[in-house]
């Protein structure tokens, strides 16, 4: 459905990890071709079976931070001009801080759970967000794939890709709300996107 | 069309459509004058009473009255209520581009029984809406 054309809000919004069976080579990752490839088949985080191209939602999503590259816009003064110039400078990389509701159970370090054994373990992922105002009308494993007909492509949809690690999970224990927890992703690549699947 | 009359037929054409028209519960708009000879329907009300995100936009409360048969409690209301949410919540309606009907969560609440037909009992199943047109 190419990307999203209307105002609204993000309810449907998604942040994945891919998972596949063989790490790929993460310098050769460019184009929306081959980030997408990683993120075909959806498998859970409790016992899920890693292969080629299957990726982890990370469900229970709360609040998701800026995504992309911020600025980091440096004055310079021009001699007998009444204002400065402005130039990019190099930004710092964001911190990708995502609170969740807690379930415990996608994030145990028991034997099997692939998101929770993922946290603090050293690997680089490759990390899809995925902008959607509509849930995707696929089923199954392939419904939040990036692919077009039968996955995010069946409504508006924008990508962004990065390479990173799951460095840390914070819980918040609440006594009178959900119990939430936060998760710190580091950024280790530039942002890649916004790509889009588009099933028409 | 202006977008009041955008809105509304964006909003019925939820109730007009083949598959909600399967399930089988009466649904009339507000403002319907006709006999509705069943003990059990719906009536539909938009009630656009919020700001939206520009000039052309509008925010709101689509008001569902349940109506089911009166003394035989709330689970009949509480099926339809799930019925509704199955075609509602969540649900984006975007027939033109730059165009959308976003629905949020659903609350019911039951308001005893109707008092234009006793024999009837009430419950209001609402659900906030974003309508939104781009400039």
């Amino acid at each position: 459905m190419s990307h999203i054309n209307s105002i609204g809000a993000g309810l449907f919004s998604d942040l994945s990890v891919a998972m596949p069976s063989t790490p790929p080579v993460f310098l050769d990752l460019n184009t929306a071709a081959e980030f997408q490839a990683l993120f075909a088949t959806e498998i859970n985080s409790v016992a899920g079976t890693k292969a080629a191209g299957t990726f982890v939602r990370v469900k229970n999503a709360r609040e998701f931070p800026s995504m992309g590259t911020p600025p980091n816009i440096v004055n310079v003064p021009v001699y007998g001009s009444k204002t400065s110039r402005q130039i990019q400078g190099q930004s710092d990389a964001p911190t990708i801080e995502i609170t969740l509701n807690l379930v415990s159970t996608d994030w145990a370090r028991d034997a099997g759970v692939l998101l929770g054994n993922a946290v603090g373990d050293g690997n680089q992922y490759v990390f899809r967000f995925t902008l959607m105002n509509s849930e995707p009308t696929g089923t199954d494993a392939t419904k939040y794939a990036s692919i077009d007909a039968g996955g995010v492509g069946t409504v508006g949809n924008s990508q962004w890709f990065w390479i990173g690690k799951i460095e840390a999970f914070l819980v918040n224990p609440q006594l009178t709300d959900a119990n939430t927890a936060t998760l710190t992703i580091s950024i280790q690549s530039e942002f890649y996107g916004a790509f889009t699947n588009d099933a028409v | 069309m202006g977008k009041y009359t955008n809105l509304e037929s964006n909003v019925h054409s939820i109730f007009a459509s083949v598959s909600w028209k399967a399930q089988g519960v009466i649904t009339v708009p507000a403002n319907y004058a006709g006999n509705v000879e069943s003990d059990e329907y719906i009536r539909i009300s938009i009630v656009s009473s919020g700001l939206g995100y520009n000039l052309h936009s509008v925010s709101g409360m689509l008001m569902i009255d349940i109506f089911t048969r009166a003394g035989e409690g709330p689970r009949r209301s509480s099926v339809i209520a799930d019925l509704l949410d199955s075609y509602l919540v969540g649900r984006t309606i975007s027939p033109t581009s730059g165009v959308s009907v976003q629905m949020m969560g659903s609350s019911v609440s039951q308001s005893g029984p109707d008092k234009d037909n006793p024999a009837l009992n009430r419950a209001i199943y609402a659900i906030p809406f974003n309508y939104s047109e781009v400039l």
